[in-house]
């Protein structure tokens, strides 16, 4: 499979919030203008999206990282909202996450994704 | 029935806590007599102000300071000649109160200490109302000190750039500063405001005046303190937190202060508002104090304690608002 490619420092090397109305370089900025679109035009093509986090200067915000990956897949498994209906595990494999600065943060963008949709329904 | 800042019911609730506060304190109601020319109550300050160091005592005279500068007259004055120690997690706290104010008409006078007295000097705190106690020494670190109600990347990069030149931080010190500080700036904007307190504020809808943060790095020997405040409804009385207790149907009372912290950071507390993907924050907090800050400590709604033991136990004195604070770059205590 042939790979689509984008890089998160091409956006900004200093990731902001979660939110637009929280301040700059938020999350659901990189994931609407960036990652989302990307991605569709990806799987449209077959492709894989290969998203590259390297080049942050002081890394990741957990609230950036979650609502720009767990964000997609909640667009993408949301009946009402995606373009076509995908599992958090189909979302997974249409992407390809670089990072070698930060290792482990392929396995939390993967956790974010696999947990994007759970609710707790108590406090514990 | 709506209530706001105007209503009598809140104006009274106010002029109560500024007399217990008062009362609490012995605020003398006569002028000091410092040359300053501000008449009004004086205010004497602790031998040692630390937030974390000497919690009762700072926080007594903090809230004595908030009180007075809530009132329709805010005239103080800050008797601080007996301070032999100033850290600057209490530095900012103070700042914060006089940032945070509507009005302030602040008189003051140095501690009697010098190298106290230049901290505080240095830190812009007395800017315009107090006369130095003769020629003064170099401060012994710097600072610098930001703050703001939005959640803006480029004020906690500065912070933390400002800190890997005056301090010795690894890489990962820094990055999980800057990331801590971006989470704690999130927290404020979120869930810190009057609204939320009042539990009209549903966490997805943005508050129409968000709490203002402040945030201070002071570097000293080579080590680099960080503190990051709001003076909001506090980590306990959030949004968050109320609802989590309201779903158990029981109070913070009987819960306790200490284990509902504690279920903060576990993230029990941040999933109960079913939102998914929320509640994130302080986990990772928690897990990044375990790794790379262990000496990350918080204050929250008169609860405080080590974030990576879970060690949380209440203060004897009350506070609104919430405090982060870590070093790094060694484990050397301020001076």
């Amino acid at each position: 499979m042939t790979v689509q490619s984008i890089r998160v420092s091409d956006f900004t090397r200093l990731p902001g919030p979660r939110y637009i109305r929280e301040g700059p370089f938020s999350g659901e900025q990189y994931r609407t203008q960036r990652l989302a679109p990307a991605f569709e035009a990806a799987f449209r093509a077959g492709q894989t999206l290969e998203v590259d986090l390297d080049g942050m200067k002081y890394g990741y915000p957990a609230s950036f990282l979650e609502e720009s990956f767990g964000g997609l897949c909640r667009l993408w498994t949301d009946p009402k909202e995606a373009p076509k209906l995908l599992t958090p595990d189909q979302v997974w494999n249409q992407l390809s996450i670089k990072s070698n600065d930060d290792p482990t943060l392929v396995t939390t963008v993967n956790r974010y994704i696999q947990e994007a949709n759970e609710r707790k329904t108590t406090g514990r | 029935m709506k209530r706001s800042w105007t209503h009598p019911d809140f104006r009274r609730a106010q002029a109560i806590r500024r007399k217990r506060a008062e009362r609490r304190y012995k605020i003398r109601t006569s002028g000091f007599g410092g040359g300053s020319g501000t008449s009004g109550p004086t205010i004497v300050a602790p031998p040692v102000l630390s937030v974390f160091d000497e919690p009762k005592d700072t926080l007594t005279f903090c809230n004595a300071f908030r009180a007075r500068l809530s009132g329709r007259h805010p005239r103080v004055f800050l008797d601080l000649r007996r301070v032999v120690r100033v850290s600057s997690d209490a530095l900012l706290l103070m700042r914060a109160i006089m940032k945070n104010a509507l009005t302030v008409n602040v008189g003051g006078n140095m501690p009697e200490k010098l190298d106290v007295a230049a901290k505080l000097k240095a830190s812009g705190f007395f800017t315009g109302f107090a006369k130095p106690p003769g020629q003064l020494p170099d401060p012994v670190g710097m600072m610098r000190d930001s703050f703001e109600r939005l959640v803006i990347n480029t004020k906690a990069e500065a912070m933390v750039d400002f800190a890997r030149d005056h301090a010795s931080l690894n890489s990962a010190e820094a990055s999980v500063s800057y990331q801590t500080l971006m989470e704690v700036m999130s927290n404020t904007h979120h869930h810190a405001n009057r609204s939320a307190e009042a539990g009209k504020l549903d966490p997805d809808v943005a508050p129409s005046q968000p709490a203002r943060w402040f945030a201070m790095v002071y570097c000293e020997d080579g080590v680099a303190y960080f503190t990051i405040a709001d003076l909001g409804v506090g980590i306990l009385n959030s949004y968050p937190a109320r609802r989590f207790l309201s779903k158990l149907g029981i109070g913070v009372g009987a819960y306790g202060s200490a284990r509902l912290l504690t279920d903060a950071f576990t993230g029990e507390v941040g999933s109960s508002t079913e939102l998914p993907g929320r509640g994130r924050g302080l986990p990772k907090m928690l897990n990044d104090a375990k790794t790379t800050l262990p000496t990350m400590r918080v204050l929250t709604s008169s609860t405080t304690g080590e974030i990576a033991s879970l060690a949380f136990r209440r203060v004897p004195e009350g506070f609104h608002g919430t405090i982060f604070r870590w070093s790094a770059g060694g484990r050397r205590s301020e001076s």
